[in-house]
């Protein structure tokens, strides 16, 4: 297996309000042969937290779903989780604690964004 | 909330709230209150939260600080101080101004059965009766009344001129005017005192007409006189300035010739806000044949009390620009932020139609490449979007009124928000309804109230099921108006958010909406004379009716004019 090669493991979940942006990222995504997850609302979030147990979890700090005070527990780390997080937008107090290096403000880039989540997903 | 608002000094029009256990103010940036002024202190005081209230502390400051004109180290605050640091002027506003309950307890107004000690009334005055008074044709003769009213006089015109002006050129034009009309003065001038460099500064000046054969000389104010009234506060007159000792040491009213002057001082409630200057001028060397004074003591006195007079009014209204000010900057920072966010929006989405295009075109995966541009392409029309509706919402403009028809500007309308619809799984239909025929209307501007008001009936739908979007034009006759009908089954808008629907940046749909749509949509149907109004209820949908007086192309006349609305 060469490096460029996909982990089979790589998952990543998106919690985004817009569609759009869901989309673009998780097309992005998929063709580097990782597997997505997309979610618009705190519940559907926490589905996937639960279930799939991604990797990297993508949230975007303008959503309804950031305000979510269980999602916000798993972000700072209040409740083991083994996933890392990257956050779009300003962080807000209290959030920045677990995701400290990955605040990313927006509009932001999807090249920087992808190289990001790489280097989450250790390749 | 307990707040500073400051109304003399660089920072003139700000407002700070203080809400933090100590906040401190100076220059240095690390200061909640930071102060724009040289004269402040890098750490100048504090001030602590105590119990209740309110406690300002000098922090061993080099110029001091001052709460109603005296150097205070510690000092409780309580409404309506004026807080001096620096050269920037602050007024005090405490949390809880409860003085006026206070005050209901010990006054009562009584009932006309309630005769205290059998009072009646003697005589009433009417408004005009009250001004007559000044007037005085029924006063009898006495030299000391008839001054007395006719200053009494002065002062009341004095009164009226000053208020109600927001401008301060014309307030001060307005007070050398009145001054003119009962002085013998030659020459006038008002100075204000610039906050930024403390020096005085002629606003206003005036001369009455020239005498023939005399030149007409640029103003020269004596700095010796206004130096004397600018220190001590206190007004002063010369009736030949060349014989007063006061004035000896400089040479500059001998120069200039003065013969008499008054000069006083514009005293207001915070501090010395200028000087007011007037002067009968005799050229050196030219004779002159009055021999009475035209300046007397009580002239002068007058001019103290017009001077203080208008320093209350130029206070005042100093004041009020700064408040007007501060509200202005409020909403322009409001307004800037949130377009800013729809556009960071637009901006993100182009950024990822981009990178998807890019990303297909390497890969030669054509599929990406259509994803991206069809991204791309919704985000070209938000902004296009956005655009208009901030145009259409910033310009006051008549409607081109054109003979366009209603049914087709409806089924264009329909027609475009058809993908929008159906990607939102919304169906969008036109309902059929009588022809209407020519009406006069604007129909660009028509076409986006219409518009913006079905986006939004789409946007409503989108989580229901079975969701729909029915628009209809019709036409009254009977009422004489035109209606367009957009009624959905969406979510329904809640009693208390129905008012807000029309607000500008309102928007309950987070992200997607621009708070615009709706006032746009309202603006352009009062435009046409006409308006919107909404029905909803919760759960179960709303109803836009899009209303305006429908005027035939040939029953306008010669010009297109709007009928009035309501009809009657």
């Amino acid at each position: 297996m060469t490096a460029s090669q996909p982990a089979q493991s790589s998952s990543v979940l998106i919690i985004d309000p817009s569609a759009e942006c869901r989309e673009v990222l998780s097309t992005l995504l998929q063709r580097r042969g990782v597997q997505t997850w997309v979610a618009a609302q705190a519940r559907q979030a926490l589905d996937v937290l639960d279930r799939h147990r991604p990797d990297v979890v993508v949230l975007d700090l303008d959503s309804d779903a950031a305000d979510d005070s269980q999602l916000r527990d798993r972000c700072t780390g209040h409740e083991a989780e083994g996933a890392n997080y990257v956050l779009l937008g300003r962080a807000r107090t209290g959030m920045q604690s677990r995701a400290a290096g990955h605040v990313i403000p927006k509009p932001y880039h999807y090249a920087p964004l992808i190289r990001t989540i790489e280097a989450l997903l250790g390749r | 909330m307990a707040s500073l608002f400051v109304i003399q000094g660089r920072d003139q029009g700000r407002r700070f709230d203080l809400e933090d256990d100590v906040v401190s103010i100076g220059r240095d940036t690390i200061n909640l209150i930071q102060l724009h002024d040289n004269e402040v202190s890098r750490r100048h005081a504090e001030i602590r939260k105590d119990g209740s209230g309110l406690v300002l502390v000098d922090l061993q400051s080099s110029n001091g600080t001052f709460v109603n004109d005296a150097a205070v180290q510690e000092y409780r605050l309580r409404s309506g101080d004026r807080l001096l640091i620096g050269r920037t002027l602050m007024i005090f506003t405490a949390a809880d101004d409860s003085s006026a309950l206070d005050l209901a307890g010990e006054a009562d107004i009584v009932g006309q059965e309630f005769d205290l000690a059998g009072s009646r009334i003697v005589k009433s005055i009417s408004q005009e009766e009250g001004s007559q008074i000044l007037d005085g044709s029924s006063v009898p003769r006495n030299s000391w009344l008839e001054r007395a009213r006719s200053n009494l006089q002065i002062m009341y015109r004095t009164a009226l001129a000053v208020s109600h002006t927001l401008d301060i050129d014309q307030l001060l034009n307005r007070i050398v005017e009145l001054i003119f009309e009962w002085v013998e003065a030659d020459r006038g001038c008002v100075m204000l005192v610039d906050p930024r460099t403390g020096q005085l500064s002629p606003k206003v000046t005036r001369h009455r007409r020239r005498r023939t054969g005399e030149e007409k000389q640029k103003l020269a104010i004596s700095r010796t006189i206004l130096d004397y009234v600018m220190e001590r506060g206190q007004g002063v007159l010369t009736s030949d300035a060349r014989e007063d000792e006061r004035w000896d040491p400089a040479a500059s009213i001998l120069k200039m010739g003065v013969r008499e002057a008054i000069c006083v001082p514009m005293q207001g409630r915070y501090g010395v806000v200028g000087a007011i200057y007037i002067d009968t001028y005799t050229a050196p060397g030219l004779f002159v044949q009055t021999s009475a004074n035209k300046f007397s003591e009580e002239h002068l006195k007058l001019m103290v009390a017009i001077g203080h007079q208008a320093a209350l009014a130029v206070e005042d209204t100093s004041y009020y620009i700064a408040m007007v000010q501060a509200e202005r900057l409020a909403a322009i920072g409001q307004t800037i932020a949130t377009l800013s966010h729809h556009i960071k929006n637009i901006l993100q989405g182009i950024r990822g139609g981009s990178y998807l295009i890019e990303e297909g075109l390497k890969g030669e995966d054509s599929e990406v490449v259509r994803k991206g541009w069809t991204i791309v392409e919704k985000n070209q029309e938000k902004i296009s979007n956005l655009v208009m509706d901030m145009l259409t919402f910033s310009k006051e403009r008549e409607p081109d009124l054109t003979p366009s028809d209603l049914q087709e500007l409806v089924e264009d309308v329909v027609e475009l928000m058809q993908v929008r619809a159906s990607e939102a799984g919304v169906e969008l239909v036109k309902v059929d309804s009588e022809p209407i025929g020519e009406l006069l209307f604007d129909s660009e501007l028509m076409h986006r109230a219409v518009l913006n008001v079905v986006t939004n009936a789409i946007d409503a739908c989108e989580s229901a099921e079975d969701s729909r979007v029915a628009v209809e034009a019709e036409h009254d006759a009977e009422q004489g108006v035109a209606r367009i009908h957009v009624r959905d089954n969406g979510a329904g808008i809640a009693e208390h958010d129905l008012k807000k629907v029309f607000a500008l940046f309102e928007s309950r749909k987070g992200s997607r909406g621009t708070g615009l749509g709706l006032p746009v949509s309202q603006k352009i149907l009062r435009e046409h004379g006409g308006d919107i109004r909404v029905q909803s209820k919760l759960g179960a949908g709303s109803t836009f009716t899009l209303e305006f007086p429908a005027v035939r192309p040939e029953n306008a006349g010669g010009s297109a004019t709007l009928v009035d609305y309501p009809p009657s």
